[in-house]
C-alpha cells in the first residue's frame, strides 16, 4: 500500500515538475519579447537625439574648428567621434560618423546606438546627408593614384608651384611639366570637377614619381595581375602646328606607364598606357605583359575628334575658351590575369586575351600627357605630346567590372548631389 | 476495518488534491501559452509594420520626386532608390523595390514579400501570417491618389491570421493600420 502510494505521489511530482518547467519556459520568452519592442522604441529615440546632434555639430564651425582643427580638404575627409559610456535610459550612444567630400556643405552623419535591458540586447544606426556626392560612394574611384586636377596652378612659371595633389590618399601627386603662361589648369564649369588641365601639345605634361616601399621593394603604382586605368579628356581635332608646318602627330598620349623607358627596345612598350596615334586614326590601349617576349597586348578602336582646344597661330597655341561645349569622352583599361579590355565612354570596345601572367613591373611613375622615353637622342616627335585638356586621372589596384566602369563614366559626367535620410 | 476505510479515504482526498493542483497547472501552462502566442503575434506583427515603414522611407533616395513610385496599386506598391536595401547601404546603381503578398499560403499563411530588383531580400524578405494587404495612396496634399508618379505617402493595411494552439479554437485575426511615408521625396522638399 505504501509502496502504491509512493509511486503515484512520484507520479504526480514528475508531471508537476514537467508542467512547471514549460510553464517556466513560457513566462521567460514574453518578458523577453516585449522587453525588446521597448528596448527597439527607445533606441529609436535616442537615435534620433544622437543624429539631430550629429547634423547640427556638422554644420557649427565651432565643432569644425575645434574637431578637424580646421583641416583643409580638397576631396573626403572622414571623423569619428567615439564615445565612452554615453549613456541614456538603456541606451548607449558609441560613435558619430561624420564624412565631408569636397566641402563642408557635402557631408553625412550616421549614428550608432547600443541599448541593453535584462539581458536583451538591440543595436540601431541611421544616417542623413546633405548635397553628398553619389560617385564618391561607388567602388570604382580609383584608389592607387587619382588626380582631380582641382588646382589653380596661376603662373607655375613665376611661383614653380606645379603640384596636383593626389586624392587617393597615397600621396602621389603629380608634377605639371612644360610652359603655362596663365596657368596649367582651368576651370570647366562642372558640377563635380571644377578644373581641368590643358595639354598644348608641344610641351605639357604631367609626371607622377614612383614611391618604392622600402621595405618590400614595391611601388603600388606598379602594374600587377590586376588594375585599371581612368582618365577623362578632350583630343583637339587637329593636334599641334608648328611654324609653316602641317598638322603633325603629336596627338597624342593620355596616360603611359613606361616599362623601361631608357631601353631601345622597351622604350615604347609601356606596362599600360592609353594614346590617340593620328597616323591611323585610333585610340589604342595596351598592356606589356611581363612573359620572355614581353608581349604586348593592345586594343585598337578607331576614334573620332571633334573637339577644338587650341587654335595655332604661326605654331603659337591659344587656349580655345569655348572648350567646354565639346564633350568629355573617358577612356580606360581594365587588365586582369592576362585579359586587357579598353573602355571609351564606360563602354567596353575591345578585348584581347593573351598568357595568364601579371603585366611587366614598372618602376619609373606614371606620365600623364606624353611618353615618358629616357634613351639618348630620343627625337621630338617620339613623346606624343597629348593636345587637348584632361581631368580626373587615376589608377585603380583591380580590374572595374563593366558596370564599374560604366558607374565611373556616368558618375564623373552627370554627378549627383543627394540628400537623404535613413532612420 | 477503519484502518482501511482511513487510508481509503485519505487517498481519495489526496487524489482529488493532486487532480485539482494537476488541472490548475495545466490550466496555467495553457494561459502561459497564450500569452506567448499573442505576445509573438505582436512581435511579428510590429516587426512587419517596422520594416514597411523603413522600406517606404528608403524610397526615391538620389530620384526625381515625380518617378519615386513606378507601381501604385491596391494589392502591391514598388518604388525606385539608390539604396541598396540588401546591404542597407547607398549604391550608385538605381534598384526598384516592391512590397506585396505571396499569391499561395503554407502552414505559416501567406509570407510579406520585399524585394529588390526582382530578388527577395535576405535580411527582410518575409514575414509570415498574414492574409491580406492593401495600400492606400496619398499625394503631396494628403489626397488619395491613383497616380504612381504622385504617390507621397501610402496607408498599409495589414491583416494577420494565425491559428490558435488549441485544437478547436478559432483562428487569431489581426489588422493594423500604418501610414508610411516616401520621407527622402518630402526631405527634397516634394
Amino acid at each position: 500500500m505504501g509502496r502504491s502510494v509512493l509511486l503515484s505521489v512520484m507520479l504526480m511530482t514528475t508531471l508537476f515538475a514537467a508542467i512547471l518547467v514549460s510553464l517556466n519556459r513560457n513566462m521567460i520568452q514574453f518578458p523577453r519579447v516585449m522587453v525588446r519592442n521597448a528596448l527597439n522604441k527607445e533606441a529609436e529615440n535616442v537615435s534620433d537625439f544622437a543624429l539631430r546632434n550629429a547634423i547640427r555639430n556638422a554644420g557649427s564651425q565651432e565643432f569644425l574648428q575645434s574637431y578637424l582643427e580646421g583641416e583643409h580638404f580638397e576631396d573626403e575627409l572622414k571623423f569619428t567621434q567615439v564615445f565612452h559610456n554615453f549613456k541614456i535610459g538603456n541606451c548607449t550612444i558609441d560613435s558619430l560618423r561624420y564624412s565631408f567630400v569636397n566641402s563642408q556643405g557635402n557631408y553625412k552623419v550616421k549614428s550608432f546606438i547600443r541599448a541593453s535591458m535584462q539581458g536583451v540586447n538591440v543595436s540601431r544606426d541611421a544616417e542623413m546627408a546633405f548635397d553628398y556626392p553619389l560617385l564618391t560612394l561607388g567602388g570604382s574611384k580609383p584608389n592607387i593614384i587619382y588626380l582631380e586636377m582641382e588646382r589653380l596652378l596661376l603662373f607655375p612659371w613665376l611661383f614653380h608651384d606645379r603640384e596636383l595633389p593626389d586624392s587617393s590618399g597615397n600621396g602621389y601627386s603629380g608634377t605639371a611639366g612644360g610652359f603655362s603662361l596663365i596657368s596649367a589648369t582651368i576651370p570647366w564649369g562642372g558640377a563635380y570637377s571644377k578644373y581641368c588641365t590643358k595639354f598644348n601639345g608641344i610641351d605639357n605634361y604631367i609626371s607622377v614619381d614612383p614611391q618604392v616601399d622600402p621595405a618590400t621593394g614595391v611601388d603600388s603604382l606598379s602594374t600587377d595581375n590586376s588594375f585599371s586605368l581612368l582618365i577623362f579628356a578632350k583630343l583637339d581635332k587637329n593636334g599641334y602646328r608648328a611654324l609653316f608646318t602641317n598638322y603633325d602627330k603629336n596627338q597624342g598620349t593620355l596616360l603611359w606607364i613606361p616599362s623601361e623607358p631608357e631601353s631601345a627596345t622597351m622604350k615604347l612598350k609601356p606596362c599600360a598606357g592609353i594614346w590617340y596615334d593620328k597616323a591611323d586614326g585610333k585610340m589604342h590601349f595596351a598592356v606589356t605583359q611581363n612573359d620572355v617576349g614581353r608581349t604586348m597586348l593592345e586594343v585598337k578602336v578607331a576614334h573620332t575628334r571633334t573637339a577644338v582646344i587650341w587654335n595655332f597661330i604661326l605654331g603659337i597655341p591659344f587656349f580655345n575658351l569655348s572648350f567646354a561645349e565639346y564633350p568629355w569622352c573617358s577612356y580606360g583599361i581594365t587588365y586582369n590575369s592576362g585579359t586587357l579590355k579598353g573602355y571609351i565612354n564606360g563602354v567596353n570596345v575591345g578585348t584581347v586575351s593573351g598568357t595568364n601572367i601579371r603585366a611587366y613591373p614598372s618602376l619609373y611613375g606614371m606620365s600623364i600627357g606624353r611618353r615618358d622615353i629616357r634613351v639618348a637622342g630620343v627625337k621630338y616627335d617620339d613623346y606624343r605630346y597629348f593636345c587637348g585638356v584632361m581631368d580626373q586621372s587615376g589608377m585603380h589596384d583591380r580590374a572595374l567590372t563593366a558596370g564599374e566602369m560604366k558607374s565611373w563614366h556616368n558618375g564623373v559626367m552627370s554627378a549627383t548631389l543627394i540628400k537623404y535620410i535613413r532612420d | 476495518m477503519s484502518v482501511l476505510l482511513d487510508v481509503l479515504g485519505s487517498v481519495i482526498i489526496g487524489a482529488m488534491l493532486l487532480m485539482m493542483m494537476t488541472t490548475f497547472q495545466i490550466q496555467l501552462q495553457e494561459s502561459s501559452q497564450r500569452i506567448l502566442y499573442v505576445a509573438t503575434m505582436v512581435d511579428n506583427m510590429d516587426m512587419a509594420a517596422t520594416k514597411i515603414n523603413k522600406t517606404f522611407a528608403l524610397a526615391g533616395i538620389g530620384m526625381p520626386v515625380d518617378s519615386v513610385c513606378v507601381i501604385a496599386e491596391t494589392n502591391r506598391v514598388a518604388f525606385k532608390t539608390f539604396w541598396d536595401c540588401n546591404s542597407d547601404t547607398l549604391s550608385t546603381t538605381r534598384h526598384t523595390i516592391e512590397i506585396k503578398i505571396a499569391d499561395t499560403a503554407n502552414n505559416y499563411g501567406k509570407a510579406l514579400i520585399i524585394s529588390q530588383d526582382g530578388t527577395p531580400m535576405t535580411n527582410a524578405g518575409y514575414i509570415f501570417y498574414i492574409e491580406a494587404i492593401s495600400f492606400i495612396y496619398y499625394n503631396k496634399s494628403d489626397v488619395v491618389t491613383n497616380s504612381a508618379g504622385t504617390v507621397r505617402s501610402a496607408d498599409v493595411l495589414l491583416t494577420f491570421r494565425r491559428d490558435s494552439n488549441g485544437a478547436g479554437n478559432r483562428p487569431l485575426r489581426t489588422n493594423i493600420q500604418v501610414k508610411c511615408y516616401f520621407m527622402n521625396s518630402y526631405l527634397q522638399g516634394a
